[in-house]
């Protein structure tokens, strides 16, 4: 490895070990290098270097460093880190999928929202996650977040663009156009669903609903899924239900009720107003 | 190989790639102290949100989930 290497060069010899898993950058050491040969770890505390050294292993980890390891990472995030690495190939098989056919600057936020998925299906706590997201790419980030976290990737995305390239087989730029419309619509919109907040009041929640079954039955569109994720929001869900019935003649034609999920799909019968 | 950093080196690793901090704690150019280091998406970088440095271009780091997945795609 050039980084070892160039550090021999420098007087920072760590050939005696076979492996180095962990390379540590730490001031709060009391020596200049500490080898811990059984955890195949080394830490190197740079403010008792000599000068000399601390400028030429500061060159070194900016020059070779980064480009052999990819990343330096604050040992803090670490675990983070290597956590999304191990969930890589479970959701490589979407990104491949996804990549190609959303915008580019949103690829981080599938990426991220495709593990928070995992997280979730796992039974993990996600809510910091989430926030993270929104904090990012702002109520996008939440819509995509809670659309892929209730499968709509694999249920309307998926089939909407096999869909798409199967009507426009010889022109495949066309199934791509459309399937960003759709994509676009529906991420900044959410206009066949509706995701419970912690933070909606449940007046709010009936009135968003209400609102968006009125507009969506003036463009023919007689149905509505609700999704609570987490308890206290599927509880806000169903407690709002009748009221939301009442006002637009809609009945609940599935309800799904898990511990941490509730899903009711909404559609108003044909004949009514 | 990891190379990872404490708290307490995070100023060497920012020193390394010629950044340093201003008197409001930001990630900013060591020859321009004016001038705050951005992530691909525009956002500054305050220290205690400083999650490290990955490859392309050398680009720094935020400690969210959406930058830390970047990282980790480019790590060995």
């Amino acid at each position: 490895m050039k980084f070892l290497d160039k550090l021999k060069s420098i007087g920072l010899d760590f050939s005696r070990l076979r492996n180095i898993s962990i390379f540590k950058l730490s001031v709060n050491i009391d020596k200049s290098v500490h080898v811990d040969a059984s955890n195949a770890c080394v830490t190197i505390n740079p403010s008792l270097l000599t000068g000399k050294k601390r400028r030429a292993l500061s060159r070194i980890l900016a020059e070779d460093g980064l480009s052999e390891c990819g990343a330096i990472v604050h040992e803090r995030h670490l675990p983070v880190v290597e956590e999304v690495q191990s969930s890589m190939p479970a959701i490589q098989k979407d990104l491949d999928f996804f990549s190609p056919i959303i915008p580019p600057q949103d690829i981080p936020l599938l990426q991220a929202c495709l593990y928070l998925r995992q997280k979730f299906q796992a039974h993990h706590q996600i809510e910091e996650l989430k926030s993270q997201i929104v904090r990012v790419y702002g109520q996008r980030g939440r819509n995509f977040a809670n659309l892929c976290s209730a499968n709509y990737l694999d249920d309307w995305f998926r089939p909407m663009y096999t869909e798409l390239q199967r009507v426009h087989a010889t022109n495949p730029a066309q199934a791509r156009e459309k399937f960003m419309e759709f994509y676009s619509s529906v991420l900044r919109d959410l206009p066949w669903s509706e995701f419970v907040c912690s933070r909606t009041s449940r007046a709010a929640l009936t009135t968003s609903v209400v609102d968006k079954m009125n507009r969506n039955r003036q463009n023919g569109v007689r149905f509505l899924n609700l999704h609570g994720l987490g308890q206290e929001n599927g509880k806000k869900m169903l407690a709002v239900l009748p009221e939301i019935q009442r006002q637009t003649g809609a009945v609940s034609v599935k309800i799904e009720q898990e511990s941490t999920r509730t899903f009711v799909r909404l559609e108003i019968p044909d004949g009514s107003l | 190989m990891r190379i990872t950093f404490d708290d307490g080196a995070r100023e060497f690793v920012l020193n390394a790639f010629n950044k340093t901090l201003d008197n409001r704690n930001f990630v900013v150019e060591e020859a321009d102290r004016k001038q705050r280091v951005l992530t691909p998406r525009g956002e500054d970088i305050p220290l205690d949100e400083f999650a490290g440095v990955r490859r392309g271009s050398t680009i720094f780091v935020k400690s969210d989930i959406v930058s830390l997945i970047e990282a980790a795609r480019v790590m060995a």
